[in-house]
């Protein structure tokens, strides 16, 4: 079996566990901002290194990390070269801030076709902030390979892949030609915890940091992801003592009140 | 006499050179004499003294120190006959003068005797009681047959010897029997037999000596009294600093990557097994046992040894002689190892430092681990929680020279924090001002996880902060704060006077200042934290509160103070799973078959570990409190 040229595509998205008391909603300039914690890697993009991971140490070949985004935190990013990724590309500017699905699409395509030779592109089935599981489906259509989504387990066959994907009640396997790309769930497995000793040797590896001019893309292309509306859901708790005589009596009362509550629930 | 001078040799030559693939440590150099008198004292007490075999089993005690003391007495006969076997003439006699001479003479026939004893009782021990954490191996069996063969010898070269020269030797009376029995003999006959029991007797105890070098157990004899003399001299619960930012593997994944003390340690195992006895993870059944860690290391040690710089097998692996990982993460760190070996050997100190390498060097760690690690990177506390649930109204009480340091627990942990509130009552009640600092995790999760680069964050975010309330006591009400606080932040620059809120409070309760009045009829029993107790002799202090109180009876486990059994929640295991038999159920069944109204505790992790444990054997009805909130009940 040959060696694979394997790129994996990740965005840095803001701490998605972060609990509700430190995030802010921004609702004038229509942001969410994190207190106190840094941004991360989206989950699902770390699972789809992961999965690259292992390819490389089944196959050999080489992993480049591909991101694309304004204020890139190289402390983040850099995780991903102590993890065992060869190389990390990002692709940086301002302009490159809050665009849609389709405009980080051809962004990372034209980063891709920089980049050259893959056989294998993996990335997150969705990020944890927008979950708009776009991006990847859109950058397989641009680059004209095909595309498998929701993926749980890869095997790599000679000249294609075996791949399980997650369907609802079931899975499928599905036989895909190389070069393929592939959006990965959870099942596949966390990213390795990264050791110190790793994190201290990644920081001598170079990271390429590409500009938008070197991709020689039409800005006016790009389009932004346009947000109406941003508010935070209002939380109400009312106490209610259940009265009764008996346990048995206010068992019996609770069911009613519930049922009451779910009856004017659905009518609103 | 060269064979076995040539043979000792060698192997001793090869068990250094399996020292020296260890690293250094602060003991190398002259570093071991640094607190030269401490060294010579546990030298009288633990070589000598033999206090720690007698702890906790006083039969081998009596039986190890019969055949101890017998062979420290028998040292002069050891060189007198192995002098007359290559001078004939040679007498000790000649240099001792007849006084001397003659009183050691009916030691000697003493020391015979007591050792024929001791090894009897070892016997019977080994054979008939046979106890469990000890193995009949077939090296011990050969070292118990030699030391009696080294005793008939002498007794029958002494007899001749008797018979020979002296008509009635009252002084040595049981070689006088066996003078007696030979007297028939023609001379020739007895001259003849005297060369015969002179060599027997010397080729036996060379043959001893030259055997134990190349036994395991026994070469005890030779480093015990060594590791004991170059014991550490730290509090148990100081582990060794790591310089983070060194090149290379952090932690210890090869036997050289510990220290030259640490595989010292191993050479003198005595397999005794009272490091086993009272160690949490062995009596629940995990993998961990603390006396098969030292015993697989040593093999490990040896090949490693044979196979020269980093050609032995890894420290941490599935099968002997390297350590499970899943032995490594059982490790609760609560010293009761530590505390009962005989010989000083420090076991989970070096669980710590596989524990290091597995984070931070290599990255293979279980899940649950990884979940800790990752709330203590993102939220400073090891339970990922962000909601605070410490409220306490600081404006009235500034000032004073109390500074109470939250942790985690008291922080985070609802229950916990109504321990420290109750503190706080307490406090303004006495009419103590203080002041409270809300920290960061002490470290000590972090630390004991094998993550120190975390441990050495948090503990200069606290240091830089205890350092604008210089001059200020620092008060806790977790002994893990208080172990790291005062043993470990001095290794990062930070000296502070530190108390535990047991010793304040038993000190206002002195001082007249707090006044427990009400009566509570109660029946309680009060569980030792290891690191509270163990870690830092802390005992009296809680129990003296308890005392105060009026109608309270304290009814002790049997395993209380020194050897008092863990909750499980140390070595940050207070926040991982615990699979199989549960260590926190074992101790509320101990505690609640002495049909008490409550447990009383005084650390936040017992407290939370307990609590878990009624709830699991359906015993809610006991209460389990910590020492203040039960005080707080009474006043």
């Amino acid at each position: 079996m040959k060696s694979l040229n394997i790129i994996v595509c990740v965005k840095q998205v803001p701490s998605p566990e972060a609990p509700p008391s430190v995030v802010e909603i921004d609702s004038k300039e229509l942001q969410v901002r994190v207190r106190g914690l840094p941004p991360e890697i989206n989950p699902l993009d770390g699972t789809a290194l992961e999965a690259a991971l292992q390819l490389k140490e089944a196959h050999g070949g080489k992993i480049t990390v591909l991101s694309v985004g304004d204020r890139l935190s190289e402390g983040v990013l850099r995780k991903v070269l102590a993890a065992g990724a060869d190389e990390l590309i990002t692709v940086q500017g301002e302009e490159l801030n809050d665009l849609d699905s389709y405009a980080t699409a051809l962004v990372l395509q034209r980063a891709v076709e920089k980049i050259g030779k893959y056989d294998l592109i993996l990335t997150g089935k969705q990020s944890a902030d927008w979950n708009s599981e776009q991006t990847g489906l859109i950058l397989a259509e641009l680059l004209k390979v095909p595309a498998v989504n929701s993926v749980k387990k890869i095997e790599i066959l000679d000249e294609e892949a075996l791949l399980t994907t997650v369907r609802s009640g079931g899975y499928d396997v599905v036989k895909a030609p190389l070069p393929l790309l592939v959006t990965v769930t959870s099942e596949l497995g966390e990213l390795r915890y990264v050791p110190l000793t790793a994190l201290k040797k990644a920081r001598e590896k170079p990271i390429k940091i590409w500009k938008i001019e070197d991709l020689q893309l039409d800005l006016s292309k790009l389009g932004k992801r346009k947000v109406v509306d941003l508010l935070k859901p209002k939380l109400e708790r009312v106490c209610t003592l259940i009265e009764g005589r008996t346990p048995e009596e206010k068992g019996k009362n609770l069911a009613i009140k519930l049922h009451e509550a779910l009856r004017t629930l659905s009518s609103k | 006499m060269l064979t076995a001078v040539v043979v000792f040799i060698y192997r001793v030559t090869f068990l250094v050179r399996c020292l020296r693939l260890g690293k250094s440590d602060y003991r190398g150099g002259f570093g071991w004499f640094k607190g030269i008198e401490h060294r010579l004292v546990s030298l009288i007490k633990y070589v000598f003294a033999q206090i720690r075999v007698y702890r906790g089993d006083l039969y081998a005690g009596i039986s190890h120190s019969l055949i101890f003391w017998s062979f420290v007495i028998l040292l002069p006969e050891v060189f007198e006959s192995v002098m007359m076997g290559i001078f004939p003439d040679f007498s000790l006699l000649e240099y001792a003068g007849p006084l001397l001479f003659y009183i050691y003479k009916f030691l000697q026939d003493v020391a015979g005797v007591m050792a024929i004893v001791g090894v009897a009782m070892a016997i019977y021990r080994r054979y008939v009681i046979h106890p469990a954490k000890i193995e009949n191996t077939r090296e011990a069996f050969i070292i118990l047959l030699l030391i009696s063969l080294v005793i008939l010898t002498m007794f029958s070269f002494s007899g001749i010897y008797l018979s020979i020269h002296y008509s009635n030797a009252l002084i040595m009376p049981v070689s006088q029997v066996i003078a007696n029995a030979l007297s028939g003999l023609s001379l020739n006959t007895k001259q003849i037999l005297y060369q015969v029991f002179m060599f027997s007797h010397n080729f036996v105890l060379l043959f001893f000596f030259s055997y134990l070098v190349f036994t395991r157990k026994h070469l005890h004899l030779l480093t015990a009294p060594l590791n004991v003399f170059l014991r550490s001299l730290k509090p148990v619960g100081e582990i060794s600093y790591l310089n983070v930012d060194s090149e290379g593997t952090l932690g210890a994944g090869k036997i050289e990557d510990l220290s030259w003390k640490h595989l010292l340690d191993l050479l003198c195992c005595t397999e005794c097994g009272r490091c086993q006895e009272l160690c949490p993870a062995h009596l629940t059944n995990k993998l961990l046992n603390p006396k098969k860690l030292i015993l697989d290391l040593r093999e490990n040690l040896i090949l490693s040894g044979k196979a020269g710089k980093s050609g032995g097998p890894p420290l941490i692996d599935d099968a002997p002689p390297s350590i499970p990982a899943e032995a490594v993460w059982s490790c609760t760190t609560c010293a009761a190892c530590v505390n009962r070996c005989p010989v000083f050997i420090e076991h989970f100190p070096k669980i710590i430092e596989m524990r290091r390498f597995l984070v931070l060097t290599e990255g293979k760690i279980p899940k649950d681990v990884i979940r800790i690690l990752r709330n203590l990177e993102l939220f400073e506390n090891p339970w990922g929680a962000v909601e605070k649930h410490f409220n306490w109204l600081t404006e009235e009480k500034q000032g004073g020279d109390l500074l109470i340091f939250l942790g985690c627990s008291s922080l985070y942990n609802p229950r916990v924090s109504r321990v420290s509130l109750t503190l706080c009552e307490l406090l303004s009640e006495a009419g103590i001002k203080f002041e409270i600092y809300e920290g960061v995790c002490c470290g000590d999760p972090a630390r004991r996880l094998g993550n120190e680069y975390l441990y050495q964050l948090f503990a200069r975010k606290n240091i830089e902060k205890f350092n604008e309330y210089r001059g200020k006591k620092i008060v806790t009400i977790c002994p893990h704060c208080y172990n790291t606080i005062r043993h470990e932040y001095p290794q990062l620059g930070g000296e502070y006077e530190v108390i535990h809120h047991t010793e304040l409070i038993h000190q206002l309760l002195k001082s007249d200042k707090l006044k427990p009045t009400k009566h509570l009829n109660l029946s309680v029993t009060y569980h030792d934290p290891c690191y509270l107790g163990r870690y830092n002799s802390i005992f009296e202090a809680p129990r003296g509160i308890l005392a105060s109180i009026k109608g309270l009876r304290l009814i002790e486990m049997e395993r209380n103070r020194l050897n008092s059994f863990c909750c499980g929640g140390g070595g940050g295991r207070a926040w991982l799973e615990e699979k199989g038999q549960r260590i926190y159920v074992e101790r509320v069944k101990e505690a609640t078959a002495l049909k008490i109204d409550k447990i009383i505790v005084a650390c936040p992790l017992c407290l939370i570990m307990l609590g878990e444990g009624l709830k699991e054997i359906e015993k809610e009805k006991v209460e389990i409190l910590d020492v203040c909130e039960i005080l707080r009940k009474a006043i």
